[in-house]
């Protein structure tokens, strides 16, 4: 008896998915902030391992420098800047918190039933694998040039913008 | 390669290899593919902690005894020839030490915290080729992919720092978050310069391109390169003079004050990983990886990023702290510019050589 | 064609979808339902991370391959680690002003 290959993939990508999913709801649940954020952090890694197994190799590699690296810092930052009141609720009131989540189990299950009954044509059997790094460099200096150029500007405003807002008067 | 020119048996050039076919037939002929291929990466992984443990250890002793060399000491000299057993002594006391964890810490980010810092600091290991073919994973990210698992460690750090429950973890794991983000940036930065050369971002492309001339030797900008990611990795791995995370004086031992025994023994182990790991990627970046006359490939390797870390004990032995804000102002004011110009510049060259700059 | 579930292996376009779906939804469901701004950011996080899975399965599925979703992935990252950025300034501005960051007490138009 061979182990298919296509079990192994199968198997890492409901383990990733698992994880992301899990670490989201626990994200909402946990009553303390830093245990949102590390929980946080289980969401995005395990969103980088899907990645993998859908051939972005690079872009898991992206979203760990990215997120790991620096978001999830600059939040545990704004974290410890803003000591945590414990004794306060950290849910909306009951009303509000019960319509948000039939509002969001609503979306999911119109999404889903969309893109299951969808027909999806031109697509293959299995994720493509091939070398991204080079064609992503590639299609960010020709075809999408003007959307890099206009992230970059993004990048300085916000930069400069959140160096306005946070500084101490 | 130089592989193929070893003179030595099969046996002494690539022992791993021939071990590795030798037990991949073994197993083929009696599990199924690809559970050979699963057990041999596992073996090769449990191999590899092993030997890092095993080095770190001898780490621990050179460190203290060529910092001892350099301040006129003796350093250890009881337990063994020479002291060399003096790690062994300090494991099997930190084993065996009682394992504590405050009272208002928050127990799991504490317990958890170490595993955090400690797996990507081993993980790390897996990418390393320490020969042609010679490395757990050959990825084609490789490089990003060595430096985005580090990120995970100033994670880990400041977990531990918040979750200890003591105003000088807090204050350590939030200088360090600080440091290495800092110092992250002018990293990634100039290890991007050898991975410009070789037009690819495998270690093992990497590693190849250097077949020649080794990057560090590339004029004008091998050396500011590797100068650049050299005091950047110092400042990853929270060594002196970048170790004021720990700083001893201002804010006891930092993020892992509250750490006893077995957790604190994690902490260290990952911290001289690092270090060995940053001597390593230095290695493959800028050395030549494997590549070398006459010693086997895997020599080679261990040899220059074990070099590096005598030049890192070298400066520790050297070079008193910085103060934290001559740490952020040359971390942004000059190893950044110093490390973006570089790469602007490599740019040019490289577009200049292949002749396709229009 | 009415919905049905894919089989459960191997992975295809649904499975990679249906993931973005629910992680995009289990955020919607905590910036609904939170009312501490930093989780409230950290849920959009979630959003957004949805939203690239989706970018990524539809990338890798795609025939013949166009890598256009990962490039829009990439672009997604960037802006959600500028919007982290710019949205915890914010938090730390209010802050400053309020001594909280529970969204409902920060209700006024005049600081």
């Amino acid at each position: 008896m061979v182990i298919p290959m296509e079990l192994l993939v199968a198997g890492g990508f409901y383990t990733f998915a698992a994880a992301a999913i899990a670490g989201a709801i626990s994200l909402i649940i946990a009553r303390n902030v830093f245990h949102s954020a590390l929980f946080l952090t289980l969401t995005l890694a395990s969103a980088g391992g899907v990645f993998v197994i859908l051939g972005a190799d690079f872009l898991a590699a992206v979203q760990l420098l990215i997120y790991v690296g620096a978001v999830m810092i600059l939040i545990l930052f704004g974290l410890m800047l803003t000591p945590q009141d414990v004794e306060l609720p950290n849910l909306s009131t009951p009303g509000q918190a019960i319509s948000g989540a039939i509002v969001a189990a609503a979306i999911f299950v119109v999404s889903a039933a969309t893109l299951l009954s969808a027909q999806w044509s031109g697509t293959a059997a299995e994720p493509s694998d091939v070398a991204t790094t080079e064609q992503i460099g590639v299609s960010l200096f020709t075809t999408f040039v003007l959307p890099f150029e206009i992230a970059s500007v993004l990048f300085l405003v916000a930069m400069i913008g959140a160096i306005v807002i946070a500084r101490e008067r | 390669m130089s592989f193929l020119s070893c003179p030595f048996p099969a046996l002494v050039c690539n022992p791993f290899g021939l071990a590795r076919d030798g037990i991949y037939g073994l197993l083929a002929a009696i599990v199924p593919e690809p559970l050979p291929t699963v057990a041999l990466t596992v073996l090769g992984i449990a191999m590899l902690i092993a030997i890092i443990a095993l080095t770190v250890m001898s780490q621990v002793w050179v460190e203290r005894r060529a910092v001892a060399f350099l301040q006129e000491r003796l350093g250890p000299n009881r337990v063994g020839p020479a002291g060399v057993l003096q790690s062994v002594a300090d494991v099997l006391k930190l084993l065996l030490k009682e394992d504590l964890i405050p009272f208002k810490a928050d127990r799991a980010t504490f317990v958890v915290a170490p595993l955090v810092v400690l797996v990507p600091s081993l993980s790390v290991w897996s990418l390393i080729p320490w020969g042609p073919g010679l490395a757990i994973a050959d990825v084609n990210v490789g490089i990003l992919l060595v430096l985005a698992i580090g990120s995970f460690t100033t994670l880990g750090i400041l977990a531990a720092g918040w979750a200890s429950a003591n105003k000088y973890s807090l204050l350590g794991g939030m200088r360090v978050a600080a440091q290495l983000i800092s110092y992250e940036v002018p990293l990634v930065v100039s290890a991007l310069v050898p991975v410009l050369w070789a037009g690819t971002a495998s270690l093992q492309g990497i590693i190849e391109s250097q077949a020649t001339v080794w990057n560090v030797f590339v004029l004008p900008v091998g050396p500011i390169a590797f100068l650049v990611f050299l005091i950047a990795g110092i400042a990853e791995v929270n060594r002196s003079p970048f170790d004021l995370p720990e700083a001893e004086s201002e804010i006891v031992a930092g993020f892992h004050t509250e750490y006893s025994g077995m957790r604190f023994a994690l902490f260290f182990l990952a911290e001289y990983s690092n270090s060995l790991a940053i001597g390593a990627l230095a290695a493959v970046l800028f050395l030549g990886g494997w590549q070398g006359p006459i010693l086997p490939p895997y020599v080679w390797l261990f040899f220059k990023a074990y070099a590096v870390f005598l030049i890192l004990v070298w400066i520790r032995g050297t070079l008193p702290r910085l103060r934290y804000d001559q740490l952020m102002h040359f971390g942004w004011k000059v190893a950044l510019p110093i490390s973006l110009v570089t790469l602007g510049a490599t740019a040019v060259l490289v577009s200049a050589v292949q002749g396709t700059a229009a | 064609m009415p919905p049905s579930l894919p089989p459960l292996y191997p992975i295809t376009l649904q499975h990679g979808l249906l993931l973005g779906a629910a992680l995009f939804s289990v955020g919607l469901a905590g910036v609904l339902a939170k009312r501490n701004a930093i989780v409230i950011l950290m849920a959009v996080e979630v959003m957004l991370n949805g939203v690239n899975v989706t970018f990524v399965a539809f990338a890798g599925y795609l025939q013949p391959p166009v890598l256009t979703g990962q490039v829009f992935a990439v672009f997604v990252i960037a802006v959600a680690a500028a919007e982290a950025a710019v949205g915890l300034a914010i938090i730390i501005a209010i802050y400053r002003l309020r001594q909280t960051v529970q969204v409902d007490k920060a209700d006024e138009l005049r600081g």
